[in-house]
């Protein structure tokens, strides 16, 4: 069963996965039918006012980017709801909340039933962007790099002296606690810490942060590089900061939960699979417009993996093309090796691993009896 | 219809080199990749930059092909030295650096299969 904890809300998976709520999806994959994906992981632009030093987007420039104006996301919209994406999170590579589509997006996913979750700094999150969109959405997660102004201003921004981004991010994750309360809203509201290992002295004051704005969850996740270490990431360094995360976890309380995503730190950047099926299943798309399988293959370098430009052609034509299944196929062939060709533990991991123990019959899935989780459109 | 997914290959071993691809110098190896493609369409967009002897080939287009024509033009070329010269052969583009100024404040650039080796 999932790892997961207990909200006010209800039981929140982070450390896991949510495939066995979705087996008509696995067993017609496994039957060899073309499936649609549960999750689509995107943003509306790869602009973005942060310069974050974990940042993944760093490393996922493609050739060209395409300017997403409104009309491409209400068709790509509509697209999703034909072929059946269940769940959108707006993370990907770049600041979704700078474009001009954002409001649109969410309140037309709304209307067309898909879940929407979100992950943003929350610079430009302010009262009226709250009122719009937080009755729409699942979940709102804010990226806070450090619990102390000056370390979160020296980590995700010019630095140490800038503590003005501090002030206003936490003034809107402030107002949008209370906006939830005031109107009890459904939707589940955190902050994420994404840790490199020079940041473990902002451990417990990040843990101590996330009670103090009274969020659902705080969480603490370790940091992807890509295959050639492009962020210098020393995997090995994690394992000396476990007595801090544990000493994070203990602080929750009943309002907030402090969580660590304990299966992507001790897997040390190393996948169990070569095989890479968790991308049918959770797709991600580029604030360029670029449809690639995992945001892994962003960049230029992964050309041979680029499916298609959702501004220049529908996603449903993108979709039902034979170069999608193809780069589908070639990251399931033993031409692919997920742990030599690609970032480390990409957002597909967890369900990438169940599906590989599934298929090796190490550990099968099989259909969830319990009730749903938080989320469970967010694979 | 079983046109998805293929998953019979989760436990095979991933495709590496042979000993004889290994052995040659990267220079001949380039020229191993060059002669290959000179039977493939459209094959003067292509520069091979490098060619090391775990496999990978790291190529450039010299024009901007577009997102739904790029990704299967190069799976085709890298199928086509598979099949004529080692099947562990792997293609990748250049790599291209992150054009967010903010972000490039930072000084990370993405490393080339060079610097890590």
């Amino acid at each position: 069963m999932s790892e997961s904890v207990m909200t006010n809300d209800g039981e929140l998976i982070l450390d896991s996965h949510k495939i066995s709520y979705h087996m008509d999806r696995v067993n017609a994959w496994e039957a060899g039918e073309r499936i649609a994906p549960v999750t689509v992981d995107m943003a509306l632009t790869r602009a973005c006012g942060s310069m974050c030093k974990f940042c993944y987007a760093m490393m996922q420039e493609p050739q060209k980017r395409h300017g997403i104006k409104t009309d491409h996301i209400l068709n790509l919209l509509d697209d999703f709801s034909e072929v059946g994406v269940k769940g959108v999170s707006l993370v990907s590579d770049g600041e979704s909340t700078l474009s001009k589509a954002y409001v649109p997006f969410i309140e037309h996913a709304a209307k067309n039933g898909i879940n929407i979750g979100n992950a943003t700094n929350g610079w430009e999150f302010g009262p009226e962007k709250s009122e719009r969109v937080l009755p729409h959405m699942s979940w709102l997660r804010f990226t806070v790099a450090a619990g102390t102004p000056g370390r979160y201003a020296e980590i995700m921004y010019k630095g140490s002296e800038h503590t003005e981004v501090f002030d206003k991010a936490m003034k809107n994750i402030r107002y949008a606690v209370h906006y939830k309360k005031k109107h009890n809203l459904s939707v589940t509201l955190g902050i994420q810490m994404v840790l490199m290992p020079e940041f473990k002295d902002e451990i417990i004051p990040f843990a101590k942060l996330g009670l103090d704005l009274g969020v659902d969850y705080a969480v603490i996740k370790h940091c992807s590089d890509d295959e050639n270490q492009s962020l210098g990431i020393d995997y090995d360094q994690y394992e000396s900061m476990y007595s801090l995360l544990e000493a994070a976890e203990a602080m929750s309380t009943e309002k907030t939960k402090i969580v660590v995503k304990w299966d992507k730190i001790k897997d040390k950047g190393k996948p169990s699979y070569e095989r890479f099926y968790g991308p049918a299943f959770l797709l991600q798309i580029s604030g360029s417009g670029l449809v690639a399988p995992s945001g892994m293959f962003f960049n230029a370098r992964y050309s041979k993996l680029h499916i298609g430009d959702f501004t220049s052609n529908r996603f449903i034509d993108i979709f039902k093309s034979e170069r999608y299944w193809r780069a589908m196929n070639y990251i399931a062939s033993p031409a692919f090796n997920a742990q030599t060709m690609m970032g480390t533990l990409p957002i597909q991991h967890y369900v990438s691993t169940a599906l590989d123990d599934h298929i090796k019959g190490t550990k099968k899935i099989v259909q969830a009896q319990d009730k749903e989780p938080l989320h469970v459109n967010f694979l | 219809m079983k046109n998805g997914i293929n998953t019979e290959f989760a436990s095979h071993v991933s495709l590496l080199p042979s000993l004889a691809w290994k052995n040659l110098s990267e220079q001949d190896r380039i020229l191993k990749v060059e002669s290959v493609m000179k039977g493939f369409t459209n094959s003067e967009v292509i520069q091979v930059k490098k060619a090391y002897s775990d496999g990978q080939v790291t190529i450039s287009l010299n024009n901007a092909m577009n997102a739904s024509e790029r990704g299967s033009f190069l799976l085709d070329f890298e199928e086509l030295l598979k099949d004529n010269l080692d099947n562990g052969i792997t293609i990748w583009h250049e790599a291209i650096g992150d054009k967010n100024s903010l972000r490039n404040l930072r000084g990370i650039e993405v490393v080339s299969i060079e610097e890590a080796l």
